[in-house]
């Protein structure tokens, strides 16, 4: 929180400060068009220079934006992977981090900022449509790919590409890899046996384990879940089983979720309804509902900023919910400080089909207002493309946090709690071509892996993307209720479901959402045009 | 004109140690409250990062829309408004109260020490103080809640309860600002010329009659300045103090909700720059008015004490 008082201050300080640059650079114009030009006229100079080779005299440092908490040994990693780039393409990288209880407050700032920055990650989640649509990346057109990061050209998925379009611009470069979002229960092997419990494999037995703890651990909570990010899994995890459970009547949320509206999955019509009107979720609610009255979560959960993978590893929680790449690290870690706990996982979809993740689940972007974006896109295209950059972003330094096991495999050593495998937000430059999994990581995840990919599916919207310039106050209002009202609800925080239900419906309407919901009709049917339900 | 303009040029010279001493003050509020008015227009406009503020679109009054349809506009002009008074009238009393009852009490070294332990909360950050809130009223493991399983009674769910938060945040902000305008008064009570006392002594005034008809009259200029000042800031919702002890919670934003927690908030949220700066100027435009009328009206009432 105080982190978040000094940034707004810095912010607003900077606000400031922007105002008074601005009001002395002239016209308002004038302030693009330099930046285009020295742009195109680096470009031209670099090319007359060396034909087809960029212009790398200049030695340059970089900052790249990660999100999470700096890794122990992240400055040794960078260090190695600063010599290999400075080598190449005489630039460095200077690595600066927003950590997760923050980053949704401070990653739209650090753009107004004025800071001088150059390379951030960035995804559908985290982002990017919100940012691109702002002007706040620079595009990486074709001809610039080509250019400064022919391994990425030659490399790149072309649905990726076509995916990380906003009104026909790339804004990104998608990670090169093809992943698969589950989530799932991580609990206390050590508690299980304690009270008995064999799995956590339906929500029933999470429900019992749950209820144990709540008996007689009384100085723990059961799933101490956040405000932030994680407030909405236990939701989503059963509303996916109860939609998923209507068959080919499933529901698919529109994104953005902060707008509440779905639509039937195989609806050619386009029939576009609000969440809180589909059948499904009063079920869901009361379930949640029943959760939070038990005590499953804290009755402060809503101030609560501290995420359940956090409180779980410091042990004031008994389970923990994520998805199945944040578990893959977190057990790592878990293993080896608290061998006791006897940690275990489960798979928390019951039967929901996990999604195939767009390319965007995970990107790279420069920001436009980077005084190198030449060297940042080169430098993304050794870092993803570099065998040794990629393996010492991703794994850490080879012989220190890790050993190759195999062409595909990899074994963590002790030093990894430094530095954890697939941890260090590196997924942005994820590469299918260098790609190890590690050994001896969670013992079931083979198992669990495959039964994730037996029913996987991407979902049909995946790749839609909502037009907000017409709506954007009735936006602003909906997103607002989806903040307080929507986000109590999705935390069980409700005396009568029913009644609250129908208040924030008629909340919504007041605040615009039928003018959304006509948005998105029209917006879906053009989609489905193009993606036609077959 | 031109008399006008020499008669500031012959003050220049003739006062100039004067102009000197107020120039750092005028550097100070020209940098950082008339300049930055600059960003006034990015309530007009469309803002997108590369055009930056001067250049992004006009979208006239577009900004405003959400503002007031959202249906917001009210609730948290009426809880700024509302918290503001009741912080103004509760910290001003027990501002006055306990300035009286130190200038009443004769051990120099009790007086002293009470008088910083009163001070001292004022330089507690608000992020420390929410952290004590917090601590106090967390369901599961808070101090009050302990307590109270204790004793044997049932726990209170404070986070949830809108009623209560009132309550708090006046207590807390009590709690931060006693200290800070009892030294202030005690200061103006110190002022008053002993004489005066002395006088009432001979003639058997009691001690109640001499705080009524001594100190209050005598401090009244203190406490007509201080109030001034105050309603200045009455659209200004101590940011800090929402922000943190209520933890942004949305189980009460009906009654905590004020204009500048609002605005932060829909900026971290929606990130429309151009929404949250027209909040922002509603909330200045109508600070200037509330300033006027409260000018106004002690000018009516007193003119001597009008701050212009």
């Amino acid at each position: 929180m105080k982190k978040l008082a000094r940034t707004l201050a810095l912010f607003l300080s900077a606000v400031m400060m922007l105002g008074v640059f601005s009001a002395c650079s002239s016209s308002g114009n004038s302030g693009s068009a330099p930046a285009q030009a020295s742009g195109s006229t680096a470009a031209v100079s670099a090319s007359a220079a060396e034909p087809g080779k960029p212009d790398i005299s200049e030695e340059v440092t970089l900052t790249m934006y990660l999100i999470g908490d700096r890794p122990v040994d992240n400055d040794m990693v960078f260090e190695k992977i600063n010599e290999r780039l400075k080598e190449e393409i005489n630039a460095t990288i200077d690595v600066k981090f927003m950590s997760w209880s923050e980053y949704e407050q401070k990653y739209p700032l650090i753009f107004a900022s004025g800071e001088d920055w150059d390379i951030i990650f960035t995804a559908d989640w985290c982002f990017y449509n919100a940012q691109a649509t702002k002007q706040g990346f620079w595009e990486i057109t074709p001809e610039a790919l080509e250019t400064y990061a022919p391994m990425t050209a030659e490399s790149m998925y072309p649905e990726a590409w076509e995916q990380a379009q906003v009104d026909g611009k790339v804004y990104m470069l998608p990670m090169n890899y093809q992943e698969l979002t589950a989530y799932v229960w991580m609990a206390r092997g050590d508690l299980m046996e304690k009270y008995s419990i064999e799995s956590l494999n339906t929500f029933d037995e999470v429900e019992a384990y749950m209820q144990a703890i709540v008996d007689n651990e009384p100085s723990m909570i059961p799933l101490d879940v956040g405000s932030d990010y994680d407030r909405q899994f236990v939701f989503d995890l059963l509303w996916n089983v109860e939609s998923n459970a209507r068959g080919d009547d499933r529901y698919a949320v529109l994104p953005p979720s902060s707008l509440i509206t779905c639509v039937g999955e195989n609806d050619a019509q386009a029939n576009v309804m609000s969440t809180l009107d589909t059948d499904i979720f009063l079920d869901v609610l009361t379930r949640v509902k029943d959760w939070k009255d038990r005590g499953f979560w804290s009755k402060n959960a809503v101030v609560n900023t501290q995420n359940n993978t956090e409180s779980f590893q410091a042990g004031k929680s008994a389970l923990a919910v994520m998805n199945i790449n944040t578990a893959k690290s977190l057990y790592a870690t878990l293993q080896a400080e608290h061998p006791e706990w006897d940690v275990q996982v489960f798979d928390a979809m019951n039967g929901a089909p996990a999604t195939i993740q767009s390319y965007l689940a995970n990107g790279m972007s420069i920001f436009s207002k980077s005084k190198h974006p030449e060297r940042a896109l080169m430098a993304l295209d050794y870092l993803r493309n570099d065998e040794i950059c990629h393996n010492l972003f991703s794994y850490g330094i080879e012989g220190v946090h890790w050993e190759a096991v195999g062409e595909h495999g990899l074994k963590s050593l002790p030093q990894s709690t430094n530095y954890a495998y697939d941890g260090n937000c590196n997924w942005g430059i994820r590469n299918d071509k260098f790609w190890r999994t590690v050994e001896g990581g969670i013992p079931n995840l083979e198992e669990l892996t495959d039964t994730w990919k037996a029913n996987a599916r991407s979902g049909r919207y995946l790749t839609f993307v909502f037009d907000d310039s017409e709506v954007k106050n009735e936006v602003a209002a909906v997103t607002e209720i989806y903040n307080s009202d929507y986000k109590l609800l999705q935390l069980g925080f409700t005396d009568d479901p029913e009644g609250d239900v129908e208040k924030l419906k008629a909340k919504l309407e007041s605040a615009g959402a039928a003018t959304i919901r006509e948005a998105f009709h029209t917006q879906v049917l053009e989609f489905l045009e193009k993606h036609p339900v077959e | 004109m031109k008399k006008h303009k020499s008669l500031l040029l012959k003050d220049l010279r003739e006062n100039r140690v004067k102009w000197l001493m107020i120039l750092p003050a005028a550097i100070v509020v020209i940098l950082m409250c008339y300049i930055p008015m600059g960003g006034i227009v990015l309530a007009f406009k469309e803002y997108n990062y590369h055009d930056g503020i001067f250049g992004s679109p006009w979208v006239a009054f577009k900004n405003f829309e959400y503002f007031f349809q959202s249906g917001k506009a009210f609730t948290v002009t009426r809880n700024t408004i509302l918290y503001n008074i009741a912080f103004l009238l509760v910290n001003t009393l027990l501002q006055i109260t306990c300035a009286i009852l130190l200038s009443e009490l004769a051990g120099k070294w009790f007086k002293r020490i009470t008088q910083s332990v009163m001070f001292f909360p004022y330089f507690i950050s608000w992020v420390v103080v929410g952290a004590f809130v917090y601590n106090m009223f967390n369901f599961e493991f808070g101090a009050v809640n302990t307590f109270l399983e204790k004793i044997g009674a049932d726990p209170i769910d404070v986070y949830s309860n809108k009623a209560v938060w009132p309550f708090i945040l006046i207590a807390v902000s009590a709690f931060k600002n006693v200290g800070y305008g009892t030294v202030m008064y005690l200061a103006s009570i110190m002022n008053i010329d002993s004489q005066l006392y002395e006088a009432a002594d001979l003639d058997g005034a009691t001690m109640w009659q001499k705080i009524r008809y001594i100190t209050l009259p005598c401090i009244r200029p203190t406490i007509v300045i201080l109030f001034l000042l105050a309603i200045g800031t009455i659209m200004k919702g101590d940011f800090q103090m929402f922000w943190q002890v209520t933890g942004n919670n949305p189980m009460v934003l009906d009654v905590t909700d004020v204009i500048d927690t609002y605005v932060t908030r829909s900026l971290l949220e929606l990130q429309e720059f151009g929404m949250t700066s027209a909040a922002g100027l509603y909330q200045s435009v109508f600070s200037f008015i509330l300033v006027l009328l409260a000018n106004k009206l002690v000018k009516k009432v007193e003119p001597d004490y009008a701050l212009f």
